[in-house]
This record gives structure tokens, sequence and C-alpha cells, in this order.
């Protein structure tokens, strides 16, 4: 096996390009930009070598070195780390190269460089990590990184409060994740690691062993893990409730945001879900909890993006909403099994490239006029004809625009890439979890999420790209390294999702055995389809081949509906904008406050009632009673001094007087005891 | 001869008016005397238990006492001497410096 | 000269004094009784020792086995408290003795 001696290289580039970064980058041209480019770029080789190998022989790639105790280090790619590496891989490298581009005039250019080196390398070990610990130790420096790179410009007062709010409320869900962490540890060595001894040396938190053993764990602990589990989740991926801090994540560069925000930080979520996802089928009603959450995200998130002004809020709200997406595809593995990882993981890859496409275009467009309000783009399609196709494509790629039905006669879907993955999860996932669980709430999410999206995606295109300029800004396109990236990732954001729908789920689809699935279904008690011969996906075909029309057609006509509304409202003008959208309007006001969840999370909850309330509480006690004890004892101490101590009044003759009373007593006490 | 007790009880009586004079008088001198009290008494012990087994050494015992009390009332004569010197008085209670 | 709370230590001091002779008249009743003793040790057929002078008088007080006692057994305490006599009035001249200007 040729690559299993090479694959630690993929993350050991990028950290030696983030040392030499720091340590020369100030001396070379483009501040050093090339060193991580090239690491980044062998790294990227190296994926692609090991992903034929794994497509080649299917068995995955396993290199592991022993730490100490019961705890390795490795690597480990099977099918699902392999297709997430070559996302990270690919997308990092077109990112860094835009980077070149767009930070060109920016005098931190190496440090820059140096960070986005590191947070790749950290993303990269999340994707390789063989076990959780690992996992959860590429997280945090993934975390780091983050915090490192949205505050990148510190001395805006408002990017180092951006920084450290992603930092503590992520930092929320890693506490979680390590609690879950914890608990697993103690539930394989109580129960699991009796069943093992006599074998060689037994790595107790390694995937495969816990994956063998999940059987031995009580499942109400396995519930209260992978929730915790989930809650990490939650945090990074910027599920409800801890999505706060993704919008104000925008203060950073552009390029942070489209390779952090968009394709690769927010999605180890999303990953860590699918990776533990045998853990998840097994526990009872875990999943419903991710397929609740997400698609409750997925809604509430576009509803508050379709009010924002500054262009990459929008995309910021996009991004959480699509995450929920994810997540909501992955929750519906109750009933449609591990083909729920690669609906997820699909839209993932496909995501990232739109997504990330998106944000360059809006780093592109701020780039050349200057602002991120929309209300001061306008006509910018004239002037930035590259940008603006691109965006187009990417747009509809969000918005899932695609025809429907035609996958019966061309046996694969046409499309955008959005439209393929999206429908997945529409169709293929939350209509069959429907049908079979007559639970239509998940359904309903994925609609009103999609017509919701396209309404703000194409609002976001129409606003920046069409009309008459709103503003004198002398937009100009923007230099090839740029431009070029944006066309490479347009294009992938338009066919990718058509070409490789079929091959990228059978060869996700392999990472779990469909029987050992299907039997810890029935450990979690989650309706798994039936299915007699051929496979759940054989059985999930069926189900939406048989589906009546008007559903596979809703969400194109979501999608549809969604661009033509923003058309009249945004391009047209046949209805104003200002008499729906301004502060008078009750529902626009609570949108535009963003739910009033800044007011909730900071004034009333850690403000007054952890400040006020604990806080004040607690050093209240600590101060009056406590410190109150032992200043009472002391006082007492020294007051009963005070009084004692009048005996020694320097005559001496009062001492003789003592003297002669002591002398007494001795004598009674002798003579009592028969000595005198 | 009298039973040995009443001679103890006498000499006990002398050391308790003695030990009284010591712990109240003010003057010196009376402090002095008054210790000179409390050495007879104990004198006044040892010639009655010396007696009364028909002993002589009780008897040296009480000339050796004898002897140191007059050498100590020299010596603290003395100091009573100084005392006056620095005070021009020698009430014992007024020298009470190390109080609190 | 200051006033000392002295009637509250003249009260203190007679009660001591007087605990002080209960103590001792207790010890003393307890231990050797009151009232005629025991028989001594001597009975009466034991004659007293006295001693006879050349001039025919007895003397009872045995002050000549006082003076052999002390110039023998006890001879040495006899130097060191002439010895103790001498330091004692060396001690009182120097420090009774008026100071030179």
């Amino acid at each position: 096996m040729a690559v299993d001696n090479i694959v630690y290289l993929i993350p050991a580039l990028p950290v030696l390009a983030f040392v030499l970064t720091l340590a020369f980058g100030k001396k070379l041209p483009s501040g050093g930009g090339y060193i991580p480019i090239l690491a980044i770029a062998i790294s990227c080789i190296i994926s692609i070598l090991a992903f034929l190998q794994i497509n080649e022989t299917g068995i995955p790639i396993e290199v592991s070195a022993h730490w100490f105790s019961v705890l390795n280090v490795g690597i480990l790619i099977d099918p699902l780390a392999s297709v997430m590496l070559l996302m990270v891989t690919f997308v990092s490298l077109l990112i860094h190269i835009y980077a070149i581009g767009y930070m060109a005039h920016d005098p931190a250019k190496p440090r820059y460089f140096a960070e986005t080196a590191l947070f790749t390398a950290a993303m990269l070990g999340v994707v390789l990590a063989d076990n959780i610990l690992q996992f959860f130790i590429a997280w945090e420096l993934v975390g780091l990184c983050s915090y490192l790179l949205i505050g990148f410009w510190f001395r805006k007062p408002t990017a180092a409060a951006a920084g450290k709010k992603a930092f503590l409320t992520t930092r929320v869900g890693d506490v979680l994740f390590l609690a879950g962490i914890v608990i697993l540890f103690f539930n394989m060595r109580e129960h699991v690691l009796p069943h093992l001894t006599g074998h060689e040396t037994v790595y107790l938190l390694q995937f495969s062993t816990i994956f063998e053993n999940i059987h031995h764990i009580p499942s109400g602990q396995l519930t209260i893990i992978t929730l915790l589990f989930f809650g990490g989740a939650v945090g990074k991926s910027g599920q409800f409730p801890l999505h706060v801090w993704l919008p104000d994540a925008m203060e950073g560069p552009t390029t942070v945001s489209a390779l952090i925000h968009a394709a690769t930080m927010v999605t180890a979520g999303v990953y860590l879900v699918a990776r533990t996802f045998p853990m998840f089928i097994a526990a009872p009603d875990s999943l419903m909890v991710v397929a609740y959450v997400g698609g409750f995200t997925a809604l509430f998130a576009s509803t508050m993006g379709l009010v924002m002004n500054d262009i990459k809020r929008v995309l910021a709200f996009s991004t959480i909403s699509q995450l929920g997406y994810m997540m909501l595809a992955l929750g519906m593995g109750s009933v449609i099994g591990a083909a729920a990882v690669g609906f997820a993981m699909f839209h993932l890859i496909n995501h990232a490239f739109f997504k990330a496409c998106l944000f360059l275009c809006a780093g592109s467009v701020i780039h050349s006029t200057g602002t991120n309000d929309l209300r001061e783009m306008g006509g910018l399609m004239s002037k930035m004809k590259i940008t603006g196709i691109t965006m187009l494509f990417a747009s509809l790629a969000l918005a899932g625009i695609g025809i429907p039905f035609i996958n019966k006669i061309v046996g694969f879907p046409v499309g955008t890439s959005g439209f393929v993955s999206k429908d997945a999860i529409i169709l293929d996932a939350t209509y069959v979890f429907a049908h079979a669980s007559h639970d239509w709430i998940p359904f309903a999410f994925g609609i009103l999420a999609a017509l919701l999206t396209a309404i703000y995606t194409f609002r976001l295109w129409f606003m920046a790209f069409t009309g008459k300029p709103r503003q004198d800004r002398h937009p100009h396109e923007s230099p090839a390294t740029m431009t070029g990236v944006l066309s490479i990732l347009a294009i992938f954001a338009l066919i990718f999702g058509m070409l490789t729908f079929v091959p990228f789920l059978d060869f996700v689809g392999n990472t779990y055995d469909p029987h050992e699935i299907e039997y810890l279904a029935g450990l979690g008690g989650n309706p798994l389809l039936e299915h007699h011969e051929h496979g759940i996906e054989h059985e999930i075909h069926h189900i939406v081949d048989t589906a009546s029309p008007i559903i596979i057609l809703l969400p194109v006509i979501a999608g549809v509906g969604g661009l033509l509304l923003a058309w009249v409202i945004y391009n047209r003008r046949w209805i104003s904008v200002a008499s729906i959208g301004n502060m008078r309007n009750p529902l626009f006001a609570i949108l535009a406050k963003r739910y009033y969840q800044h007011e909730i999370f900071i004034e009333l909850i850690s403000l007054k009632f952890t400040y006020g309330v604990l806080a004040l509480t607690s050093e209240f006690s600590d101060r009056k009673i406590v410190d109150g004890i032992i200043d009472g004892i002391s006082s007492f101490i020294i007051g009963g001094a005070e009084v004692l101590k009048k005996i020694q009044t320097g005559v001496v003759q009062n001492y003789a007087t003592a003297t002669v009373l002591g002398v007494g007593l001795i004598a009674l006490i002798l003579s009592f005891r028969g000595v005198i | 001869m009298l039973p040995v007790s009443y001679y103890l009880i006498v000499a006990a009586i002398v050391f308790c008016i003695g030990v009284y004079g010591v712990m109240t008088l003010r003057s010196g001198i009376m402090i002095m005397m008054c210790i000179e009290l409390m050495l007879n008494a104990a004198n006044i012990n040892l010639i009655a238990f010396a007696s009364h087994f028909s002993q002589v050494n009780g008897h040296v015992f009480v000339l050796f006492s004898i002897a140191l009390a007059a050498a100590e009332a020299a010596i603290g004569f003395a100091i009573l001497m100084s005392i006056f010197r620095s005070k021009n008085n020698v009430n014992i209670d007024n020298i009470n410096i190390l109080r609190w | 000269m200051e006033q000392l709370p002295s009637k509250g230590w003249n009260i203190i001091n007679l009660v001591t004094a007087l605990l002080l002779m209960a103590v001792l008249v207790f010890a003393i009743v307890s231990v050797v009784g009151l009232g005629p003793l025991v028989p001594s040790t001597l009975p009466e057929s034991v004659p007293i020792d006295y001693t006879v002078w050349e001039d025919g008088s007895m003397d009872a007080s045995g002050i000549e086995h006082v003076g052999g006692l002390l110039f023998t057994k006890y001879v040495i305490p006899f130097e060191v408290l002439a010895l103790i006599l001498l330091a004692a009035l060396l001690g009182s001249l120097y420090m009774a003795k008026k100071e030179d200007e």
C-alpha cells in the first residue's frame, strides 16, 4: 500500500508551511503566500492518490501508533474521510490562490497565510483522525485558528469582539463535546474493556473499537453521549441556539469567511455526526433531536437572512441555514440508515463549492466597490461581468434551481449541484421519512426553507448586480487570480452535482456496512425501512418514484417561486420594498432585530441573571459571611485577650499572691493523692 | 511534751501571717520583716520535729537556716537602698513597669 | 504615688492567706493527727539524752551534739556558709555604697 506511508504528510505539510511562513514570510514576495499554496497542493495530490486507492481496493487506509495507556494516534481514511479530504484541500487551495490577490494590500499578509495554513492543517487533522480524542484536539485547534482569523484585523474593536464571541460560543459546544468523550471513555472502560482483554493492545477511543462494541454500551448512556457530541456540533456548525457567532464572524476578511465559514470549519460539526453515525443510530431518539434542531435552524436562519443589508451577513445566515439542511439529512437516518450520511455529505461538498464561490464573489464586489452594504450597490453587472456571472451560477445552485423528472429518463439528475443535493435531501430523505413515519414536519421545514433561501439569494443578486447604481463607486473587475478561482468554483457549482450524484452515494454509502447499521438501528429503536433484497437505496428510489408528481415538483416550485418573487420585488419593483421592509412592520422589526437574541442572551441571561443574581450573591456571601466568620473569630479572641491581659499588673506582690494560690492548690492535690 | 501537731499548727499560722504581709504591705522594709517571719516559721517546724524524734540534725539545719536568713536580709536591704536612691521612697507597688 | 486598686487586692490577699492556712492545717491534721499523738517511737523507758557538765549541771538541749555534728559531718556546709556570709557582706556593701560623683 504505497499511499499509507505518506498520508501523514497531508496534515504535516501545512503545519510546516505555517512555521515557515511565520518565520520567513516577511522577506518573501506576496507575504510568503506561495509556501502554503505549495504545501496544500501537495496535500491535495496525496489526497487524490488516497482516494484512487480506496476507490480501487475498497479497503480504508489505517495508520496508527501507540500514544500512552489505551490511547493511540492515527490516521483513518475511509470513503467518508477521503471525499472530505478532497474537498478541504481543493477548496483551501483555491481560496489561498484567491487570497494572494485579495490580501495584496494588507501589511499583515505573513500572519494571514500562516494562520490559514495552520487552520488547514487542523481541519485536515479533524478529517483524518482515527480516534475521537485526536478528533477533539484538532477540533479545538480549528476553533483557535477561527478565533485568530476572525479577529485578524484585531485593531478594529468589532473584529476583536467578534473573534471573542466566536471562540466563547464554540467553547460552550466544545465543553459538551468533551463531556461526551469523557462519558464515552468511562463507558468503554467499564463495559467494553472486560470483553477485549486477551487481545493485543486495545485503543479504547478509536472509532473502529467503538463501533464494533456499541452493543455493550447501555443505551441510556449512548443517548447522553451522542447528544453531548451533537452539542459540540451545534456550537461548531452554528445550529440554534449557538448560531450567534456566525453573523458576527463576518468581521474577518472575506477569504476567511469563505474558507472557514462556508467550506471547512462549520462543516466539522456535520462531519462529527457523520463520523459517529453508528453511535447516533444506535442511540434512541438522538437522530430525531438532530433532525429537528437542524430543520428548525434551516428555517430560522433563512427568515433572518431576508432582512440583512450587509452582503456577507446574508451569506452567513445562508450558511447556517444550509448547515441546518445537512443536520436534517443526517437526522433522517433513523429511517433511511447510512444513506443519510451520503446525502448530508453530498450537500456538504456541493455547498462548499457554491458557498465559497458566493463568498469570494462577495469579496470581489467588496474589493471593487469598497462597501459591504447592499443598499449602496447596484448595476454592477455591466462593470464586473465575470463576477456577476459566476455569482449568478452560484446563486442558482444555492436556490436549488434545476429540471425535475429528467432523472428518470437520463439516469442522473439535471440541474445545478445545489438542486441535486437539496432535492436529494428534501425528496430522498425527508419525504421518505414522512412517508414511513407520517411525520411531515421535517419535509415542511425543508420546503419552507428552500423558498426563503431562493428569495434572499436572489434578493442579494438583484440588489447588487442589476438596476441603477445607487452610489457612485467606480467599480472595476478583479484581477485574474481572483476571477480565475471564481470561475473554477462556479463551474463546479454548476455541474459537479449532476455528474457525481450516483457514484458519490455509492462510494460514501460503503463507509458503513448496511447489515451493521441495520443491527444498530434495531438497538436504538430506529424504524429503518423494510427492504427485502436490494438494499435501502433501492427502497428509497422506489418510494420517491412512486410519489405524487406534486411532491417531486415542490422543491423546484419553491426555488423558482422564490426567484420570481425576488425578481418582482427587487428588480422590477412592482411591489415596493419600503412598504414592507420598514421598521413599522412588526414582522420586519422582529427579523431585523434577529428575534431579539442579543437582548435575550446577553442582556437578560448573562448580565441580569448570571452576573446580577448568581455572581453578586456569591460575592456577597463570600465577603460578608465567610470573611465575617473569620473576622468574628479573630476579634472575639482579641477581645478576650484585652480582658485577660489586665492580670499582669506589674506589681510583684500580686504575682506573689498568685504563686501562693498555686502552691496551696498543689498542696491540696498532693494531700489528696496521699503524697503529703 | 505537747503533741507535735500543736507546734506545726503554730508554725503554719505564723507562716500564713508572713505570707499575708508579703502580699499586702506596701513598704519594702515591712516586706523584709514578713519574709523573716516566714523563715522563722519554717525553723519552728524543724525544731519541733527534731525534738519530737530526739535528733540533733534538725538543730544543725536551723543554724544554717538562720545564718542564711541573715545573709539574705543583708542583700535585701542593700537592694532597698538602691530603690530608695532612685525613687526616694520604698513603696514596692510603684515598681510596675512590666505591666500590660 | 498612683492609686492602685488596693482594696480589691487586700481582700484577695486575705482570702489567699486564709485558704493557705486551711490547706496547711488540713495537711497537718490529716498526716500527724490532732491531740495526743500515737505514742512516740521512743518508749518511756528510753532516757532523754542529758549532757552532764563538769559542775554537775545537766543539760537536755543537746548543744554538745550540735557542736560535734557541726564540725564533723556538716563541716563542708559550715565552711560554705562562711563563704556565703562573706559574699553577702561584700555584695551588700557594694550595692549600698554611696555613688561617687
